[in-house]
């Protein structure tokens, strides 16, 4: 009879299926995985995230943990809670801490028994000292003062995740707007087709540098506003993107066959033909988060990005500027986190395309 | 072509009305009256009456149609209007600033094509050698650097630090007394680094499209071709592949062009360099609308004539290209 084979557990069609097909991002994931300088883009940006998500950590004026007067105070973990809407009534900061006349730099004392668990980096990004400006790296600041004794380290810190988020919020706006324009384009043709190759040529062609700067006029220069223009501005080059990939789709059999089956427009478009649309139009949306930094920082500089007092590596640069002869350390370390970030995008996108583009990977 | 030409200049000029339009909205809806800014005097009554007469004598008390309307009709007459700053014509303003950058804008992408053009060449021949990776990483980086992040370092090392090139305006402050000779030395000295600002960037990106470019000439079959018929090899580079490769990249200057005008308001205002991108700043500052209008207009302009160019250019260079 039927010997008992070896012990193979029959897996479901789905698990076996999964275990076939990795799939389109599957297979480029594994690509992905073996592409050396896309992996040290993605490990430039882990560590960029890391700083972007866990600013508080990196550097404050206030301690992490610490016991004062015999109790425990958290405020630098608890503070960035309470950005979530309604976790103030949940955790609050403690007392003394609340104010921002308290210093608990000074008001921590070892010798009553205090004790606290500072930052990397002890310093607020707005705490000024007029005692200490334009100083050069110390061992207490490790990359110097600014032209009002701020710490330049600890705001390179706190400017790390405006810069991130500008980056990919404009992008996402732009992605938006880019991916629906663009395929409703390629996959309508007709009027609709003319009337946004119209409106993508006069994008072209307007001044995209001047007309942010006479946007953010119209719009207060809040961080909002600021990615909320960027990404008006930025999204042609996606809809052209996806506006040819739809134009390629929309002939295939599978979109032929989701209209005989009667699926509304929105459904094939948006559901069966923009998901095999999105790989070519990823790799552009990378380099426009490096693109977005790089304008974003270019409008700090200018004055017209992120207003004072927030800490950008524009405005960084900025002041290091204003004070090229008396202090120039300052210039350096904002120019190197805008070239690591803008690198670290251009990276990625470079390996995106390699991995993602049928006709560059053959049959690996 | 000519036909083409002429169809693609009309469609240009719907795009310009376009482009006007968003842009005479936008500035018109800027918070703040330019009235008001300029008649701010000691006397609040003072001040309301002279705002009044200035907001007639912009013309800032008609409707935004009307007023659009006319400045088109000014435009088709050749009239840029008058400044709000100090009532000169801002067409001389504009004639003015146009020297200064489109002198640097053209300089840069000779000498960014020059520069790029054989390092990409080299690199394709000598594909995966040491240079190609050396040259390769090394441009890689450039790229990624910011013009305005370039400027402020070269500024610091090489005009601060070691005080070898100016890096302020146009010319010196005794440029009037200077030789001939003298005024050309000064000239160059104070447009190296910003045209090199301009340049750098291109010549990264050029140099890799180069390079993929002849990769993929040099992989088709009249090469081997010539090769095998006994050709040498630097004739069949310089021949046979290079022209080929050159026809793509023409259409770069499409693309560059408007990246040039546009991206010229820091490096301008950071070299203090009396351009076209300093003078729309300087516009925006003093809520200058006509000026701001003018400038805007005009690197439209000037991106529409570059990329209708650069399709020329393609057409004339590449016979297997016709637009009929």
């Amino acid at each position: 009879m039927t010997e008992p084979g070896p012990a193979t557990a029959t897996p479901d069609r789905a698990t076996l299926a999964a275990r076939v097909n990795p799939g389109f991002w599957g297979l480029a994931w594994r690509r992905y995985r073996r592409h050396p300088t896309g992996m040290i883009g993605l490990a430039l940006f882990a560590a960029m995230m890391l700083v972007a998500l866990f600013t508080p950590f990196f550097a404050g004026r206030q301690p992490l943990i610490c016991s004062y007067e015999g109790e425990i105070h958290m405020r630098a973990v608890i503070e960035p809670l309470h950005k979530i809407p309604g976790a103030e009534h949940v955790v609050s900061v403690s007392k003394p801490f609340r104010y921002p006349s308290f210093s608990p730099r000074e008001a921590i004392d070892e010798a009553k028994g205090d004790w606290a668990v500072w930052p990397l980096v002890p310093w607020g990004p707005n705490e000024t000292n007029p005692l200490g400006k334009l100083k050069a790296p110390s061992e207490a600041h490790l990359l110097g003062t600014d032209d009002v004794g701020r710490d330049v380290l600890s705001r390179m810190i706190h400017a790390t995740p405006i810069a991130l988020m500008i980056g990919f919020v404009a992008m996402g706006i732009a992605t938006v707007i880019g991916l629906t324009a663009g395929a409703l384009a390629g996959y309508l043709g007709g009027r609709v087709d003319i009337g946004v190759s119209r409106v993508i040529e006069v994008f072209i062609c307007v001044p995209v540098f001047y007309v942010i700067l006479i946007a953010l006029l119209v719009a207060e220069p809040s961080i909002w506003n600021v990615m909320i223009v960027l990404g008006l501005f930025s999204w042609t080059g996606i809809a052209r993107y996806t506006r040819a990939e739809m134009m390629k789709l929309q002939g295939q059999d599978y979109a032929l066959a989701a209209r005989a089956l009667g699926a509304s427009t929105p459904r094939i478009v948006f559901r069966h033909l923009l998901p095999n649309a999105l790989a070519p139009v990823l790799v552009v949306v990378a380099f426009g988060v490096a693109g977005a930094i790089f304008v974003e920082s270019g409008l700090s500089w200018l004055g017209f990005g992120v207003q004072p007092p927030q800490a950008t590596w524009g405005s960084i640069l900025r002041t290091g500027w204003d004070n090229l002869r008396a202090a120039p350390h300052i210039i350096f370390p904002p120019s190197a986190a805008i070239f690591i970030a803008v690198l670290t995008m251009n990276l990625i996108g470079d390996a995106l395309r390699d991995v993602t583009d049928p006709r560059l990977t053959g049959s690996a | 072509m000519l036909q083409y030409a002429i169809r693609r200049i009309l469609i240009g000029f719907v795009t310009l009305v376009g482009v006007t339009m968003i842009v005479f909205a936008l500035i018109n809806a800027i918070p703040g009256d330019p009235a008001a800014l300029q008649s701010d005097v000691q006397d609040p009554e003072m001040s309301a009456r002279m705002a009044e007469m200035l907001r007639k004598h912009f013309e800032l008390d008609k409707p935004l149609h009307e007023r659009y309307v006319s400045w088109v009709g000014k435009m088709a007459r050749g009239d840029f209007g008058t400044s709000f700053q100090d009532g000169r014509p801002v067409g001389a303003k504009i004639v003015a600033r146009l020297a200064p950058t489109m002198s640097i804008a053209t300089l840069s992408v000779i000498l960014g094509m020059l520069a790029a053009i054989p390092i990409g060449l080299v690199q394709g021949v000598r594909h995966n050698g040491w240079f190609d990776r050396l040259s390769g990483v090394a441009l890689y980086m450039m790229f990624a650097v910011p013009s305005y992040v370039a400027a402020v370092l070269l500024i610091y090392t090489v005009g601060v630090q070691w005080d070898l090139l100016p890096f302020r305006g146009l010319k010196s402050d005794g440029y009037e007394g200077l030789s001939a000779l003298g005024k050309a030395q000064d000239l160059i000295a104070h447009g190296t680094l910003i045209t090199f600002c301009y340049t750098y960037a291109s010549v990264a990106f050029d140099s890799r499209f180069v390079r993929g470019t002849l990769l993929e000439v040099l992989r088709q079959d009249y090469i081997r071709t010539a090769r095998a018929k006994g050709v040498a090899e630097h004739v069949v580079v310089l021949k046979h592949a290079f022209r080929n490769t050159f026809i793509p990249l023409l259409t770069r200057l499409g693309s560059l062009v408007p990246a040039l005008i546009s991206g010229s308001v820091i490096l301008e205002v950071i070299f203090n360099w009396p351009g076209l991108g300093r003078l729309f700043f300087e516009g925006i500052l003093a809520r200058d609308y006509p000026v701001m209008m003018a400038s805007c207009l005009i690197s439209s302009v000037l991106t529409l004539a570059g990329i209708l160019l650069a399709d020329l250019l393609y057409a004339v260079a590449d016979p297997r290209i016709r637009y009929d």
